[in-house]
């Protein structure tokens, strides 16, 4: 009798935890499965005109730019950061990056990066040496930056077909701009973080500070050079992607990037990243970034209202998060 | 108070770490008032008092976690006068934390070499020398416990948490170990597992502090106790020649 009841127990506790393991295997993925759920559907619904050639050409140039700017929020927030200004700095930098070809040429686009390094370093020494909260600091720099936006561009826009002289520029913005190009360009930079986060002491150091900050620093390591440094880099990224989306656009306008810092946040928490840090994954982060996209083309494609499309695009970023969210690894839910 | 000091133990030589009169406050509270002691190497001193005596205080400006107010502390002869962890650690102290001073989410390696990584060309972690190094500390701690150290430690259990965050202060420690409470709410297997690393410690060598509540555990490991009584240290006595009775008077009464 005894002995049954050891088996059956035995074996009921085998059930819950091969059950527990697919489950976590299944949150840990989260992002793999949204978007194979995605595209199963949406080729259900749409057919060929979902699954097209063309149409993944259109998602393939519609991903790198958000993707970008998600590795870039991916950095800051595996430290338990966020900055809500990506978006505003990718239309400033933007903005500076045309300006800036329009009178110099090739070399001017890198007056895109210059602004958006500009705005990390000043996100980031404010949030380090003044301390306040990166969530305050960067809603402060959002609105600012976007302001600025508006002043330096007097709301117009800049068409780079427009300018004379401008042709070398015009000639890498479309190779830029077009599949493959600018896939191309967002491997490479997908690359350059994935080893920055993944083999760099400081990736090493940002998921630290994410699970302790002061035990980090109590053992020596300097908190305020990383904070600084990470708003930098990502700051750079951020540059990078306004140049990018420069390409793709072809111009230049006062709400370019507008709403898109949520974008971003979102592809990164739908990546597996909590906004506690700790941990996270750049690859995840980029099929995170993938499934917003699919998502708003599929709707687009099986003829759902904009309005509607924004909202099933909130619906499944809290259904993600309801089951990608590791309750027990963060504690309390606020 | 301060005079009521028993000094009755002098083992020979220099001591490896002197402290005189250190003093320290936050706001209004005087956590610690006049603390005075002398450690030598290859011993264990006990730090005891009740809680509030300002143990953990004294500990914390020892490895440099902030300055004292008044009062000044010599490494080897040499006054410290800038106080800073990095400071203490180069003096060769390192501390175990209470609550060990783990990073939750990494793993035994990078906490290990938590602040002094070792590099490839400048920036990369070189993840196959550290593991190395880890494989190597694990060894000769003669712990088999810790099984795979690329785990996070939160996964691991409180004993061998806490036999890594010794087995880092052993690792870097130029041969002073700070330990807070290294055997609290840990299992009587564990316990037992850490009591021997710290002998072993000792066997080596390292000059030990000892903060423990556990008077068994003092007198199986310490050598002298310095007694905390509001802030003040009121007495060191030796081991051998004391019994629980005396302490406990001690640590309650704040006289012998």
């Amino acid at each position: 009798m005894s002995i049954i009841k050891i088996i059956t127990g035995g074996s009921a506790t085998a059930d819950k935890l091969r059950r527990d393991q697919i489950w976590l295997a299944a949150r840990d993925n989260a992002a793999y499965i949204a978007l194979a759920l995605l595209v199963a559907i949406f080729w259900t619904v749409s057919g060929d005109r979902f699954m097209s050639v063309l149409n993944w050409t259109y998602i393939a140039q519609q991903v790198p730019v958000l993707s970008i700017l998600a590795v870039a929020e991916t950095l800051l927030i595996t430290a338990g950061f966020i900055d809500l200004s990506v978006g505003s700095v990718l239309g400033l930098a933007g903005f500076a990056a045309a300006a800036g070809a329009a009178n110099y040429g090739v070399p001017g686009l890198l007056g895109g990066l210059v602004v958006a390094i500009a705005a990390g370093i000043v996100n980031g020494a404010i949030f380090s040496y003044v301390r306040i909260p990166s969530f305050i600091v960067t809603l402060g720099t959002m609105v600012i930056v976007r302001a600025l936006l508006q002043i330096a561009s007097g709301g117009e826009a800049i068409y780079l077909s427009d300018q004379a002289g401008a042709g070398s520029v015009v000639t890498l913005l479309n190779w830029l701009g077009r599949f493959p190009g600018v896939l191309v360009a967002a491997l490479v930079i997908w690359a350059g973080c994935w080893v920055l986060y993944n083999k760099t002491i400081f990736g090493d150091d940002l998921k630290a500070m994410g699970g302790s900050e002061r035990v980090v620093g109590l053992f020596g390591v300097n908190l305020n050079h990383r904070r600084l440094a990470a708003f930098t880099i990502a700051g750079f990224v951020v540059g990078l992607a306004s140049i990018v989306n420069l390409a793709r656009i072809g111009a230049a306008t006062p709400v370019t990037g507008s709403g898109m810092e949520l974008e971003a946040i979102s592809a990164v928490v739908l990546g597996g990243t909590p906004l506690t840090g700790g941990y996270g994954s750049i690859a995840k982060t980029v099929v995170g970034a993938t499934a917003l996209v699919v998502l708003s083309n599929g709707l687009t494609i099986a003829g759902v209202p904009p309005s509607w499309n924004d909202v099933v695009r909130g619906l499944l970023l809290i259904v993600a998060i309801g089951i990608a969210l590791d309750r027990k690894k963060i504690g309390t839910v606020k | 108070m301060a005079s009521t000091n028993v000094l009755r133990a002098q083992p020979a030589g220099a001591p490896l770490v002197e402290a005189v009169g250190l003093a320290k406050h936050f706001g209004a509270v005087q956590a610690l008032r006049s603390a005075s002691f002398r450690l030598w190497p290859g011993e264990v001193l006990a730090v005891l008092g009740a809680n509030g005596a300002g143990k953990s205080t004294l500990l914390k400006i020892l490895a440099g976690v902030f300055p004292p107010d008044e009062g000044s502390f010599l490494v080897r002869g040499q006054e410290v006068h800038s106080h800073d962890v990095g400071v203490s650690r180069r003096l060769g102290i390192e501390m175990v934390y209470q609550d060990l001073g783990l990073v939750p989410n990494m793993d035994a390696i990078y906490n290990l070499f938590l602040g002094r990584p070792i590099r490839k060309f400048g920036i990369f972690a070189d993840r196959k020398a550290m593991l190395a190094k880890t494989n190597a500390v694990i060894e000769t701690l003669g712990v088999t416990t810790i099984q795979d150290p690329t785990k996070p430690v939160e996964s691991m259990s409180g004993g061998q948490r806490q036999i890594l965050a010794i087995g880092r202060a052993v690792t870097w420690g130029g041969g002073i170990v700070i330990l807070d409470e290294p055997a609290a709410a840990l299992g009587i297997a564990e316990t037992e597992q850490v009591l021997k690393v710290i002998e072993d410690l000792k066997q080596k060598g390292a000059a030990i502090l000892l903060v423990s509540h556990n008077l068994d555990h003092v007198f199986r490991l310490a050598d002298r106790a310095l007694v905390m009584f509001q802030g003040r240290t009121v007495a060191d006595i030796v081991i051998e020649k004391s019994n629980v009775a005396e302490l406990t008077s001690a640590i309650t009464t704040g006289a012998l």
